[in-house]
């Protein structure tokens, strides 16, 4: 003899539906609530995916070793590619000036490289895959070359160009060098290896280990001096505030179902004098918050997308990922407390409940 | 006896004064009942212990024999009793008919039955034509009528009504306290704290209390 299950639920939705501004003012503070949490989380994510980006492709984890007068191994320096942390490495060595007919002259750097360090230099793009030339871009500007054209150092066969590298991040002054893709079998004045984030640290550290063998007094050195970079976006983002917002988030939800179900005391306490119990009360509650939740997430979580769109770039699917799951969070715990406001509100003597008007 | 208390006394807090004192009671079942006495007497205290709103500081509340406990009170507040406050306490967002529904709802009757009831115990008050409209617009008068629709439609044991023409004339007092008692189900009681002689005088029984204590009509 008590309430049935589906007409306590529908007695929960008859009461959302029966104060619609109530209802409304619920829906737009949850809505403004999540969508500002879901919100912070894209701006920064993405904020910090762009610099995290920038970071990487200015060589933030690029290691340069050598040995003094010259002598690495350029075999065991393209030996590092595939080994796990490590993205790409190869080495270079200068094969002095050069000039070319078309620009009686002009001094060009030449050098010899191994197909690694392309990738190294120029991460955009694959080249050193055919046995031509690659030129720097401010060179291929002042010669007229493209990949594809003939061209020839003074004095030497004609080879054509495979390619023109962009090296503007990771080693400029490479823009006017000429260089020819050799094997790694010899050595080499430097070997360049780009880690991945998080092996970096480790790899330096044993970079000079690996060349200690067959070279004298191998140094290592970051191709970036660290104090180069002022942030730190791992621990910007593991300190960042609104990581806790899914507990303050429902937390402040909370407080404002509390001060709603206040206003309700005398409706509560009629339910309680009909026999009503306060887990009831909840389940009732549950099915009155329940759809305003849901709804204020899915509002909030959209509007907050929509305007990371609007401000700058696209939201990368992990920093989405980020977001909608610091805001589902918040409203997975509002739904748990939410239910609650008005059996709390409730508690003590049912016939004060009843005085309150 | 159905409805019995035995030695009840109740503050609301330590070190409060007593609002009742040592009340020993009976109440059989269908008897019209009256509780009479000054404001501050303990009337509606008495009535919130009778209909197990509130557990006594001392004393026992006994059912059939059975003493209540504070834990099967809710049980027994839905299966036996109904209520008609002073204030018409109602749902005001929500219509006259589902306000009607809600007790029938509280026992686990199906939406549609309770309604089919308290449709006619809404017309049996003389508010049918009110059924839609919601709580909030209805008058004085015609939301005590509401409430007293909602207590008829589940046939409670006792109706329990405080004061409940306190706040109306003279003309929808003789109304509403008709549609309480004359329209009550066989065998329902109704227990009124009221101030109104001429309602008390259309009860079997007057209960008279003094500073919290019964002075005539107990009779343990």
């Amino acid at each position: 003899m008590t309430w049935r299950l589906s007409a306590l639920i529908e007695e929960g939705i008859a009461n959302l539906g029966a104060s619609a501004f109530r209802s409304a003012l619920l829906l737009f503070v949850s809505a403004a609530a999540f969508g500002s949490l879901a919100y912070l989380e894209l701006r920064q994510g993405m904020e910090l995916t762009e610099f995290t980006r920038d970071f990487r492709e200015g060589g933030a984890y690029v290691a340069i070793a050598s040995v003094p007068g010259g002598g690495i191994s350029g075999t065991r320096c393209e030996s590092l590619n595939g080994r796990p942390g490590v993205v790409a490495a190869g080495a270079w060595r200068s094969t002095g000036q050069a000039t070319f007919p078309t620009a009686p002259g002009v001094l060009f750097q030449a050098a010899s490289v191994t197909p690694g360090i392309l990738r190294v230099w120029d991460p955009g793009q694959l080249l050193g895959t055919g046995p031509g030339l690659v030129v720097g871009p401010a060179m291929a500007g002042e010669l007229g070359l493209r990949a594809g054209l003939i061209a020839a150092f003074e004095g030497d066969e004609p080879v054509s160009v495979s390619g023109v590298g962009d090296f503007s991040k990771r080693n400029p002054q490479a823009a006017r060098w000429a260089l020819s893709p050799v094997s790694p079998a010899g050595e080499f004045d430097e070997c360049w290896v780009e880690f991945e984030p998080g092996a970096y640290e480790a790899g330096r550290e044993t970079l000079a280990a690996r060349f200690a063998e067959s070279s004298a007094d191998p140094a290592v050195r970051p191709y970036r001096r660290s104090d180069e970079f002022t942030r730190d976006p791992a621990g910007e983002w593991s300190s960042r505030p609104q990581k806790l917002g899914w507990i303050a988030v429902p937390v402040g939800l909370f407080g404002f179902g509390l001060v709603a179900a206040w206003f309700r005391r005398a409706e509560a306490g009629l339910y309680l004098a009909m026999g009503t119990r306060r887990a009831q009360l909840a389940l009732m509650g549950a099915s009155e918050s329940w759809p305003l939740v849901a709804a204020a997430w899915g509002l909030g979580f959209s509007y907050a997308v929509a305007a990371q769109f609007l401000r700058s770039a696209d939201p990368t699917v992990e920093v989405l990922r980020h977001a909608a799951v610091t805001s589902g969070s918040a409203a997975l715990l509002a739904l748990a407390m939410l239910p609650w406001a008005g059996a709390l509100v409730a508690r003590g003597s049912i016939a004060s409940l009843l005085k309150d008007r | 006896m159905p409805l019995t208390l035995r030695g009840v006394s109740h503050r609301y807090g330590p070190g409060m004064p007593w609002v009742v004192r040592g009340i020993d009671l009976d109440i059989g079942d269908g008897e019209l009942v009256a509780l009479m006495g000054p404001s501050g007497s303990g009337k509606t205290t008495l009535l919130s212990i009778l209909g197990l709103l509130t557990h006594p500081a001392e004393g026992a509340v006994l059912l059939d024999g059975e003493p209540v406990r504070q834990r099967t009170a809710a049980k027994r507040r839905t299966t036996e009793f109904a209520w008609v406050f002073q204030t018409a306490n109602a749902l005001l967002r929500r219509t006259a008919l589902e306000n009607a529904s809600l007790q029938l709802l509280a026992r686990g009757a199906a939406r549609q039955s309770a309604h089919a009831v308290a449709a006619a115990e809404l017309e049996r008050v003389g508010v049918g034509h009110l059924a839609a409209r919601p709580a909030r617009l209805l008058s004085g008068g015609e939301l005590q009528r509401v409430c007293i629709a909602r207590a008829l439609a589940a046939a409670p044991r006792w109706i329990l009504a405080d004061e409940p023409t306190g706040q109306l004339d003279h003309a929808t007092t003789l109304e509403v306290s008709a549609a309480l008692m004359a329209g009550r189900p066989i065998g329902t009681g109704v227990i009124i704290a009221t101030h109104d002689p001429e309602v008390a005088h259309r009860c079997g029984r007057v209960i008279r209390l003094v500073d919290g204590a019964v002075v005539a009509g107990g009779g343990a």
